[in-house]
This record gives structure tokens, sequence and C-alpha cells, in this order.
């Protein structure tokens, strides 16, 4: 198409051109057969985008939108307080677990204290075992299980990652639209 | 509705702020017809146009906050309806689904017309859409905002949120597009065609 240059462009590019370009363009579309049909062809299309005219929605367009909108928004008001339900049901809890454990470090800080090394001990203690089971599973297993195994981990993990760089982009678009 | 003068849509919009719904649908009246042409030129039905423009008037007092006063509101409608409508294109497939092969349906404004205007109205109406419905999304937004509202590059860069050497790489590649789809035999005999809709583009 480079030998029809710059004529297509001329033809296209809706500019005002200068007179000795307007003979140029004429004396090339009454012999190039294709930029004929291309200049044809445009002039076409755009007697039909530049006639169509805007066309309107039905009557009582904003009526619909105002009772869509009222029927919207107490859905989203019950949204919000169901929301702020959880949150405060949650932070209630949480509350209350720490003012137990606060009262009781005042009442004997030493038990409290004592509870708490139990409870560190006992955890620690699960996580040996816990390590010490997978130590075994690995030993028992063929290395080329463990080797396929590091991969679907890494695959699953790069899948996990897409997902979540895709999501953060989507929501970036989302924002930068508004 | 006509065009509302600058200090009335001022006041509509600082009202509608304040979370007035009454003042904001003074402004979907207004604009609905912009708001729906660019959704139905863009979807290629008028139900679904419908559904499009509620939404995109719905986002917009949603999101009313976010509005730079600065920035014509006409402007910052049409760049909702449009990235609204993209994202609906996306994810109907209807770039895969031709505009083409969608049911024609009657067009709002039609009856006002004689039979034979109205056959002839629905006949270059038709071919507008399968001629919309060849383009992908953003080159059909573009074509759309360039040729039923009249806007600059700049405005459509802005409005698109792309760079002006896009904008016009969009329409170049859209207008050929075009052209080579015009067959000879299709050409225009008299070339008019009125407005569809009295109420103005706003």
């Amino acid at each position: 198409m480079s030998t029809h240059r710059p004529f297509e462009d001329w033809i296209l590019g809706e500019i005002p051109l200068s007179a000795q370009d307007s003979q140029a363009l004429r004396l090339h579309v009454s012999k190039c057969v294709e930029c004929r049909g291309l200049a044809d062809g445009w002039d076409h299309a755009r007697n039909r985008l530049t006639t169509a005219g805007m066309i309107g929605p039905s009557k009582g367009f904003a009526q619909r939108w105002s009772q869509r909108q009222a029927t919207r928004l107490p859905a989203g008001r019950r949204g919000v307080w169901i929301m702020l339900a959880f949150y405060l049901s949650g932070s209630l809890i949480a509350a209350g677990l720490v003012a137990g454990q606060i009262l009781a470090a005042l009442n004997s800080p030493s038990l409290v204290l004592q509870s708490w090394i139990r409870e560190l001990v006992h955890w620690s203690l699960w996580i040996r075992v816990g390590g010490d089971i997978l130590e075994a599973m690995s030993r028992a297993l063929p290395t080329e299980s463990i080797a396929a195994l590091w991969l679907a981990l890494a695959a699953a993990s790069s899948g996990l990652i897409v997902i979540w760089a895709a999501s953060v982009g989507r929501i970036l678009a989302r924002g930068v639209q508004r | 509705m006509t065009k509302p003068i600058p200090e009335q849509e001022s006041e509509w919009l600082r009202q509608a702020r304040d979370g007035d719904s009454a003042a904001f649908a003074r402004l979907v009246e207004a604009y609905q017809v912009p708001v729906f042409n660019l959704c139905y030129r863009m979807l290629g039905g008028a139900d679904l146009a419908e559904e499009a423009s509620q939404e995109v008037f719905l986002k917009a007092f949603r999101n009313l906050s976010a509005y730079d006063p600065r920035r014509p509101f006409r402007t910052w409608l049409l760049s909702i309806a449009a990235h609204h409508a993209i994202d609906g294109i996306r994810r109907r497939r209807l770039t895969t689904v031709s505009l083409e092969d969608l049911p024609a349906e009657s067009v709002p404004g039609e009856r006002s017309l004689g039979p034979e205007a109205a056959l002839l109205e629905r006949e270059k109406g038709e071919e507008v859409r399968a001629m919309l419905g060849q383009l992908g999304p953003r080159d059909r937004a573009a074509v759309i905002l360039r040729y039923w509202y009249d806007l600059s590059y700049e405005e459509m860069a802005d409005m698109l949120q792309t760079s002006v050497g896009s904008v016009k790489s969009r329409l170049h590649r859209a207008r050929r597009l075009l052209a080579m789809q015009a067959t000879p035999d299709r050409l225009p005999v008299g070339g008019g065609g009125g407005r569809r809709v009295d109420a103005p583009a706003v």
C-alpha cells in the first residue's frame, strides 16, 4: 500500500488540503482503482455516520432511573449495615478476650505468665511433631516425587501471584476510570 | 429536554452532590439522549442501551464526589458511558458475536415517522449498526465520539484515557476498515437522512 501514500492518508485524514494537494489527489484517484474505491467507500461510510442522528430512550427514562435509584439505595445501605454489624461484633469479641486477659493479669500476674508459657510450650511441641512427620514423609518419598512436589508448589504460587496481580490491575483500572 | 444553562446545571450538581436524587434526575433528563445514543451505538440494541445508560447514570450519581467541576459534566458523563459500554462489550463478547447477528429491534422514535421514511430510516440504521459492529470496542467508541459528538482529539483522548496519537491512529484504522467494507452498490443516492431525535445532543 506504500505506493498509495500520501493519498490514502489524505482520503481518510479529514484534513484540509492545499489546492496543489487536492489537484494531485484528484489526478491520482482518477487513475488508481484502489484509491478510488477507498474514497468512494469512505464517502459512503462518512455520509451514513454523519446523517445517522441521535437516538434517545423511550419516554419516562428519568422516572425509570429514579425508581431504580430508589430500589438500589436501600440495598446499598443494608450492605453497609451488615458490614458494620460484622466488624462491630468481631471487635467486641476481641475486646472481651483482651479485657479478660488484662483483668487476669492484674489479679495474678504470675499465674497469667505461667499459663502463657504453658501455651507457648504446648504449641512449640505441636509444631515440632508436625515438622518430624513432614521430615519422615519426605524421607519415605522418592527424589522424583519431591521434585514434582516442589514444581507443583512453585506453579501454584505463580498462579496465585498472577491472579493477585490481575485482580489488583482490574481494581486499579476501575479506579482510574472513575 | 434542552441543554441546561450552566448556572442551572451547577446548581443541580451541587444539590446532587449533597445527596438530592431529584436534582440528579433533572440532569438525567437533560443528558439522557447523548448517553443513551452512545450506549445504543456501542452496544447495538435499544434494550441493552436502556440497561447500560440507566447503570451509567447510577454510577455517575454514586461517584459524583469524584467529578471535577472544572471539567464539563457532559464529557465526564460520556466518559463513564464509553467505559461502561466497552466493559459491557468485552463481558458479553459482542465483538465476536457481531452486532449484525443481533436481532433487529424497533428504535425509540421510529413510530413518529411515516411507513416509507421509517423503512428507509430502519435500513440506514441497520447499515450503521453493521458498520460499527465491524470495529473493536475502543475503535468504535472513537468513531462514535467523533461523528455523533463532534469532540476534539484532545477531548476524546481525555475521555478514553489515551494519547491524541492513539486516538488518531484508531480513527484512521476504523475509517479505513469502514471504507473498505462499503461496496459501490451501496453508495447513497440522495445522501440525506434526518435526525431521529429532535432534542439536541446537549
